[in-house]
């Protein structure tokens, strides 16, 4: 239930991502024709296109640490017997879920912080684009919370990836 | 201070630790040994900061036109081309494997990407030729470091954006020494052929064999013609440029009807996992770089550096090392991030330009992608070509010290790459 709770997660936050990837894409293909069609390049097409990738890279980090996608040595890992690769796995697990979420609670403060402030193009609050870094590293946080440490009850060692 | 986040640093990295969880760590450890009440506020801004450019956003863009590339069997038709060309030389498929990543490189920006393309489809037949297992797997992964060499690259878009540097003139700089490197290779897999007196395997392709091949490459060898000459004369920014050849592409695949749209997502999300793992180290890159600078360490380096500005070229041998010994032990964008705020001021005091220093820095950052401990192109090849890592580690040295030596070429001779920015300018 919870894996497949984990896993629905984030197949949804791959999508939205993948969504946003899109609209960028298009955005710009846009900016370049109505320069060379219209005449004019919208003054918002930068801005909205930064803040697309920016959201579709703090989306992504959750799906991505569930897949052990992020980059790493993992030298050690076919090292290690299986207690000591447990209380590897253990810190690092405690590690993810506390810097994000000390990152989640603090990026938040920050971004209600600027809220008074509106970007150049888009004309938003800039709240709402920092807003980003929250949200990812929440979806980081309760991932990694309710995947645990994934330890190992056998007693033979893999690498793993 | 610097001795506390380098041992956290090295000390994360080792136990296994995410990359961006290792340089974040450190990050919150230097902001407690110099002001901690810095911290809340400093690491989101700086985060967030380091990955708000828009120069930046290409690299996603020309990360998924490689990816729809593959998928729009484009890099098939490349190396089609190839082998017509080179395929009938003695070592002809080791000049194969070294020209397909010059071709390949010319639409994907990423070493890695074209080791994995190439090695799993080349590795097998050079096998089977008679070449080595571990000189087979060494030559991918080495001919891979033309991919961020020759444009479009993904270090130099990132060094452009660190240096206010033309993202222009440094994908037309690349395109002489990615050439030579890429002749440096083949001309070792000649002299390797020749001592192991290796076949000829197949005749000369006759001409209607030449043009049919060259007929089915044109669409993707157009590419990189697209992107160089939309930049340098100032059609497009690279970020607009990355745009326009993902629709390139995307249109040849659905004509030709060689690209699904199952391929297309599957393109697109492997594309935002890849971003996302490069964009997260960017950004927590960002934030150890700041800290660098709010404790003045560029300023120290340049300080120490200073009695070598009147010689451009020791300085840059001695930049060149620094960078080698930390991309051995750092990822390569990273690393690119906090070397480069710190060699700049240096180089631009001895009067190095940063068009010349952006490449050499590049190719050295690159070089680091085959080097041991944590040589990403060698963990790829020697997974393509079942090899155990410590024996490829072993075997990649000759790679190395000829990529090293197209490096000093270049460090000695800045006309090289100043030859083609000078040109159109």
């Amino acid at each position: 239930m919870r894996k497949t709770l984990i896993d629905q997660f984030c197949k949804l936050l791959l999508a939205v991502a993948t969504l946003s990837f899109i609209i960028n894409v298009s955005v710009l293909i846009y900016g370049i024709f109505s320069r060379y069609f219209i005449g004019h390049s919208p003054i918002w097409m930068d801005e909205l296109s930064r803040y697309l990738v920016i959201g579709m890279v703090l989306l992504v980090i959750a799906p991505a640490w569930l897949h052990n996608k992020h980059m790493r040595v993992d030298f050690i890992d076919a090292m290690l017997p299986t207690p000591a690769l447990n209380l590897l796995k253990f810190y690092i697990w405690i590690l993810t879920v506390a810097i994000s979420g000390y990152i989640a609670w603090y990026s938040y403060q920050y971004a209600l912080s600027v809220s008074r402030f509106t970007t150049i193009g888009l004309g938003i609050s800039k709240t709402i684009p920092i807003m980003a870094l929250p949200v990812g590293f929440a979806c980081l946080f309760f991932v990694a919370l309710l995947s645990g440490p994934n330890l190992k009850r056998n007693t033979t060692t893999t690498a793993s990836r | 201070m610097l001795i506390a986040m380098f041992g956290t640093f090295i000390i994360n990295v080792l136990l296994g630790v995410p990359l961006f969880l290792s340089l974040l760590v450190t990050a919150i450890v230097g902001f407690v040994i110099i002001d901690p009440i810095l911290l809340p506020r400093m690491l989101p801004q700086q985060m967030f900061g380091g990955i708000n450019v828009f120069s930046l956003m290409a690299i996603p863009l020309f990360i998924l036109a490689g990816n729809l590339m593959n998928g729009a069997g484009m890099t098939g038709r490349l190396m089609r081309l190839a082998h017509v060309l080179v395929g009938h030389l003695r070592g002809g498929l080791g000049h194969v494997n070294v020209l397909s990543s010059v071709f390949f490189a010319g639409v994907n920006g990423s070493a890695v990407a074209d080791t994995s393309a190439l090695g799993s489809l080349l590795v097998p037949a050079m096998k089977k030729e008679g070449y080595s297992t571990a000189y087979a797997a060494g030559l991918t992964a080495g001919s891979s470091l033309i991919g961020p060499i020759i444009p479009p690259s993904i270090f130099m878009i990132l060094y452009a954006s660190l240096t206010n540097t033309s993202v222009g003139d440094l994908f037309l700089a690349g395109i002489i020494p990615g050439l030579l490197l890429g002749a440096a290779f083949m001309a070792m897999n000649w002299v390797y052929a020749w001592r192991n007196n290796l076949p000829i395997s197949g005749k000369k392709p006759k001409l209607s064999e030449f043009l049919r091949a060259l007929y089915y490459a044109i669409p993707a060898l157009i590419a990189p013609v697209i992107i160089v000459a939309g930049i340098v004369f100032g059609l497009v920014t690279p970020t607009e440029s990355g745009a326009l050849i993902v629709a390139y592409v995307a249109l040849i695949g659905l004509i030709s009807k060689e690209l699904k749209l199952s391929a297309i997502y599957s393109a697109l999300r492997s594309t935002a996992i890849l971003t996302s793992t490069i964009f997260i180290i960017m950004a927590a890159s960002s934030v150890i770089s700041w800290l660098l600078s709010y404790a003045q360490v560029p300023a120290q380096f340049a300080s120490m550096l200073a009695p070598f500005q009147d010689n451009p070229i020791l300085l840059l041998f001695m930049l060149s090392g620094i960078t080698f010994l930390t991309g051995m032990f750092m990822e390569e964008v990273s690393a690119l991030i906090l070397l480069t705020p710190i060699f700049l001021p240096v180089a631009m005091m001895a009067g190095i330009d940063p068009v010349h220093l952006g490449i050499v820095v590049t190719l050295n950052i690159t070089i680091a992608l085959i080097t041991p401990p944590m040589g990403a192109c060698v963990f790829v090849a020697a997974a393509v070509s079942e090899i155990n890592i410590v024996s490829l580690f072993k075997t990649i040295w000759p790679f190395v010290l000829l990529a090293i030596s197209v490096l000093i070429l270049l460090i000695i001779f800045p006309q090289i790459t100043l030859l083609l920015p000078n040109l159109v300018a």
